[in-house]
Parts: C-alpha cells; structure tokens; sequence
C-alpha cells in the first residue's frame, strides 16, 4: 500500500506541472496585447503600462511561467486585477461553499444510485430495471437549469418549505446550512446520480455472470449474502472510478447551480472574474479546481487500491 | 520464389472466409442491425424532426422571433402566443424554432473542433507509440484533469464571449475523450496483418493511417460523435444561460433560458419549455449513440 502510495503521489508531479502550464497558458488566448486587452477600454497607456508590469509581460514566457508556478507553490496567486483583494484570500474565503455544495451533491448522487443501481442490476430485463435506465438517462440529459426550475417551483414558491437562495456557513448554523444547500446539491447530483447507476447496473450484470457467484448461489448462500458481499465488493470498484471523475464534472456543474441558488462559491467568483476579465482570479480559480480535482481522484485510486489488491500489487 | 509471394499474399487478406449469411458490406450489416433498434430509431426520427424545425423555421413561427410586443409581457400560453412570451412581449414559439439553428449550429461546432483537435494527434500518438504516444497521453489527461465546464468557462472568459469563442471553448474540452478513442483504436488495430502487409509493401505512415487505419476507427468515433453532440449541446446552453455564448437578440435554447431565469416564478413557461427542447434533444442525442453502439462494432457477433 505505501508503494501505492507514493508511486501515486510522485505521478502527480508531471501532471500538475502540465495543468499549471495550461492554466498559465491562458493568457497567451487573450486577443491582441493582453496588457491592452485586460487593462480595460478607457485605459491610459500609464494604466495599460502597470498592468503589464503587474502581469509580468515582459519578461520572456518560460521566466514568467517560472515565476507564476514559483508564486503558486508558496500560496501566492497574485491580486486581483480589479478588486484590491488577493486572489488566494479571496478564493480561500469562496471555497467552503463550493466543497459544500460538491460534498452534498456527491452524497446525494451515492444515496440514489446505490439503491437504484442495485435494484437494476440484480433484475436486470425486469419493470424495474427499465424503469431505472430510462430515468438514468434523462437524468443526464436533462440541464441542471430545467432541474433548478422544477424544484425551486415546488419545494420553495409554490411551497415555501426551503430557501430558494442563500447560504449560511456551517459553522453559523448547521441547520440552515443544509436546508440551504438541500436544492443545490439535489439539482447538481443527479446527474451524476444516473451516471454512477448506469455504471454499477452495467457492472452488477457483468459480475452476476461469473463463475464465483454461481458457486456462492450453489452453495446455499443467502442472496443477500452473495449480492451484498461477494457482487457488490467486485462491482464497486469501476462505480468508484466514475465516483472520482464525477467530483471533477460537479465542480464544474457548480457554477450553473451556484449562479441560479445565489451561493457565493468559486463558480460566482469565475463568472464575475469573467466579467471583468481579471486574469489572476481566472487563473486562481482555475487552479484551485483542478488541485482540488485531481486530489480527489487520488484518495479514489488509493480507495480502489484498497479494494483491489491486484492494483497494489503492480 | 512466386509460391512464396501467394501465400504472402493470402494471409493479407483475411475476408477471404466469409460465411454466406452475413450481408457483404459493413454498411447493410449496420442497417439490418440497426432496424431492429426502436429506441434508437425514435431517437433519429426526432433529430430529423429537430433538424427539419430549424431548417423550416421561418415558415412555421406564427410570429417575428424577435418583435417585442410591450404590452403583452410574460403572457401565458394562449390561442395567439402558443408558449406564453418573454420579459420584452417576445413570441417563445417563435423564438424557440430559430433558436433550434443556434443549438444544432453549436453542438455542431463544438464536436468539430473537438473532432479536428484530437483526430491527428490520436491516430498519430495510436500508431507510434513510444514518446509521442506518452507526451500526447499526458497532455490528454492533463485537460481531462479540469473541471470542464470552470475550464469552457475560463476560455471563454479570455477569448471573450460569443458563440464561436464560447464553441471553440467547449471543443478544446471535449477534443481529449476524441483523441483518447483514435489512440485506442488506432493501437488495437496496428497488430492487424494487413497494417503489417501494407508496411512490407512499403506504405508511408502517412498512407496507412489515412487509408487503413482511419476507417477502421470510424464506428467507434461515430458513436462518440452522438454522445460528444449531446454533451456538447448540454455544454452550449450552460454557457449561454451563464451569458457567456450566443449573444443578443439572436437566441439559442440556453440563452432562451438564461435571459428569462430571473422570470421563473411568475413566467415559468418561459424557463420551462426551452429546457425541455434541451432536454430531449440531448436524450436523443444519448439513445441514438447507445443504439449506434449496439448497431456498429463488434462484427463477429
């Protein structure tokens, strides 16, 4: 398992030099002279100037690169171009929220398709089952927008049972907390709720085929004994890799239900940088999502290797 | 010496063994397969149908998509607006049939870029293996590694919004998952004998790729290409209810959407109805590629 471990961590190495690298990249997109582009309309070429000094644009790219990754590391991802704040105070202050939201979201998405995929797994070709898959998939077809609505329609307008915007921090109220978050991280998990159901029905079917389930059912074994224990354990490990690369889509999802609850998290942050084109708090965001992507996708592959000695093995 | 080459000859040509059954090319094979796919072929005739509104548009909207009447504002659906009008008395019947050019236009456009950004670098990194097959994996899954809708929008917030920008956008996302199924394809299928035969007779890798590998990796790529659209089409209307896509007065659905939103308790209609067009539009787009995928692939069933 430490082999594990740490072969994991050192792969991580390159990989955060590239989306750095990328995120860093963004820049050289900025139509014409970024100084002049980002500096505003009505800038004075004194203005335009300090702007491509606070940049750092002249020096040449590798060396601002260097600089900018060097500055990274050590926590420092610049200021804001047009609020006198610093972009990792600022991201740091935004974060709760979006982890929140993520979190909750990521259990809701669990706690249906856990259930719901089981149930068409174990009957597969059954009512049941169809049922499951065709809401599996408009569940991913369906725009968490058009979800927002209906839920806002009847749970905080037409019934005033929850807030309809907001957010309280945890720390203030754990109660308001989660009625606050209860809408968004329903709106935002379901789509991944019928991706992971898809994927432990598909996976449940596969492993119902194999020889070791019919010798556990030969033997005389309960069925909950022998889906609960012997299926379940062998068709969690691929749900839990669609578990890992669905925290990277809900991060991004989290900007649309952020915007439509009035939650003040990363995503509001990126659309009003946006905006405003203020390229550090752009690039902030953008790097504080990814680290936090690919770490989650870590303690995932250090679950699956858990699970799976074959992986630790290697 | 000529007995040899014969038999070199032979085994570069493995359909010699078909059965009499199977229909000869791939392509009836797909139809006969696909006929019996009712989903998928709902699914299709819906697109058609989609497909058939946006081209129609200007016959059938009972109205201008973008003549605001002020004194009808937020109407609910009647016999004179179909589906209700917008915040400025505009007809959302009518404004959902031109804004179907839009949402086509972009999914469009986005699974082409994506298309045109992995497509070479796929086959190539497939085919070659070794470095370049590492260096191109690695930027891959260096993309694949962002959130996609913080990264569309961070592109679009620096190329400046806009359809085609807010396209691109979404293309440069998806141009990995495209990538990563020529790669697959592109590798599976270089162990074949007549990859191998062609080598023996001298073919550049340029040649093989364009005229063996390339259409062997079509069915997978044309499968994605179903699912890219939907997903891309998801894509546009988030960038576009975020204000980041299409911009005023023309419309797609998500655009629609986004300029109502703040209407949604008094007009839900005006939410409601492009949602659904998203909606089942994506659906279709998703069952056409899981029929597609039963259809196509693995020939030896």
């Amino acid at each position: 398992m430490t082999r594990l471990v740490v072969r994991r961590l050192l792969s991580l190495i390159p990989l955060l030099l590239i989306v750095t690298f990328l995120t860093f990249s963004l820049i050289l997109l900025v139509p014409g002279d970024p100084a002049v582009t980002l500096a505003g309309d009505n800038a004075t070429p004194e203005q335009i100037d300090a702007t491509r000094e606070r940049l750092g644009l002249n020096d040449p790219m590798l060396v601002q690169y260097g600089k900018w990754v060097g500055d990274v590391l050590t926590g420092d991802l610049g200021t804001s171009l047009y609020r006198n704040e610093q972009v990792s105070e600022t991201i740091i202050d935004r974060l709760p929220v979006t982890l929140s939201l993520t979190f909750l979201a990521l259990v809701v998405a669990l706690v249906v398709a856990i259930p719901a995929g089981l149930i068409a797994g174990t009957r597969a070709g059954r009512a049941s089952d169809k049922v499951a898959t065709v809401a599996a998939s408009v569940g991913v077809a369906t725009p968490s927008f058009l979800l927002a609505l209906i839920l806002l329609l009847f749970f905080a307008i037409w019934n005033p049972w929850l807030p309809a915007t907001g957010y309280v921090a945890l720390e203030d109220s754990p109660w308001e907390w989660f009625r606050h978050l209860v809408l968004p991280a329903i709106t935002l998990g379901t789509a991944a709720a019928a991706e992971m159901t898809r994927q432990l029905r598909s996976s449940l079917v596969d492993v119902l085929k194999q020889d070791y389930i019919r010798t556990a059912w030969s033997k005389g074994l309960a069925s909950r004994v022998v889906v609960g224990k012997h299926a379940l354990k062998n068709a969690a490990a691929p749900m839990l890799t669609v578990a890992g690369l669905q925290v990277t889509v809900l991060l991004g999802g989290s900007i649309i239900v952020e915007q439509i609850f009035g939650l003040p998290g990363l995503g509001q942050l990126v659309i009003s940088a946006v905006n405003s084109r203020d390229l550090p708090m752009i690039q902030g965001v953008v790097v504080a999502s990814v680290i936090i992507a690919v770490l989650a996708n870590l303690v995932v592959d250090l679950l699956y290797g858990y699970l799976n000695p074959k992986v630790r093995a290697q | 010496m000529t007995s040899h080459l014969e038999t070199a000859h032979d085994s570069a040509t493995p359909e010699s063994g078909e059965t009499p059954e199977v229909p000869r090319t791939p392509w009836s094979r797909f139809r006969r397969r696909f006929r019996t796919q009712r989903v998928g072929l709902i699914s299709l005739g819906y697109l058609i149908f989609v497909v058939g509104i946006a081209v129609l548009a200007p016959l059938l909207a009972t109205d201008s998509p973008n003549a605001q009447d002020l004194r009808a504002v937020l109407a609910s659906p009647s016999g004179e607006h179909w589906l209700g009008t917008d915040d400025v008395g505009r007809d959302v019947f009518s404004r959902l049939l031109y804004a179907s050019r839009t949402s086509l236009l972009a999914a469009l456009l986005a699974v082409a870029v994506a298309l045109g950004l992995g497509l070479v670098p796929g086959l190539v990194a497939g085919y070659a293996r070794g470095r370049i097959d590492g260096i191109v994996m690695r930027i891959a899954d260096a993309l694949m590694a962002f959130p996609p809708l913080i990264l569309a929008v961070a592109l679009v917030g620096v190329l400046g919004p806009g359809l085609t920008n807010a396209m691109i956008a979404v293309g440069i996302v998806f141009s990995p998952r495209f990538l990563r199924i020529l790669r697959g394809a592109a590798m599976s299928i270089r162990e074949e004998t007549y990859i191998e035969a062609a080598r023996g007779l001298g073919c550049s890798s340029v040649s093989i790729i364009g005229r063996h590998v390339l259409p062997n990796v079509l069915s997978p790529l044309i499968v994605q290409i179903s699912f890219a659209a939907g997903t891309a089409m998801l894509a546009e209307a988030s960038l576009s209810f975020l204000g980041l896509g299409v911009q005023p007065p023309d419309a797609s659905w998500g655009a629609m959407l986004g300029r109502s939103y703040r209407f949604y308790d008094r007009a839900p209609w005006v939410v409601l109805f492009p949602g659904i067009a998203i909606a089942l539009t994506v659906l279709a787009f998703n069952l056409l590629g899981d029929a597609l995928r039963d259809s196509l692939g693995r020939e030896e069933r």
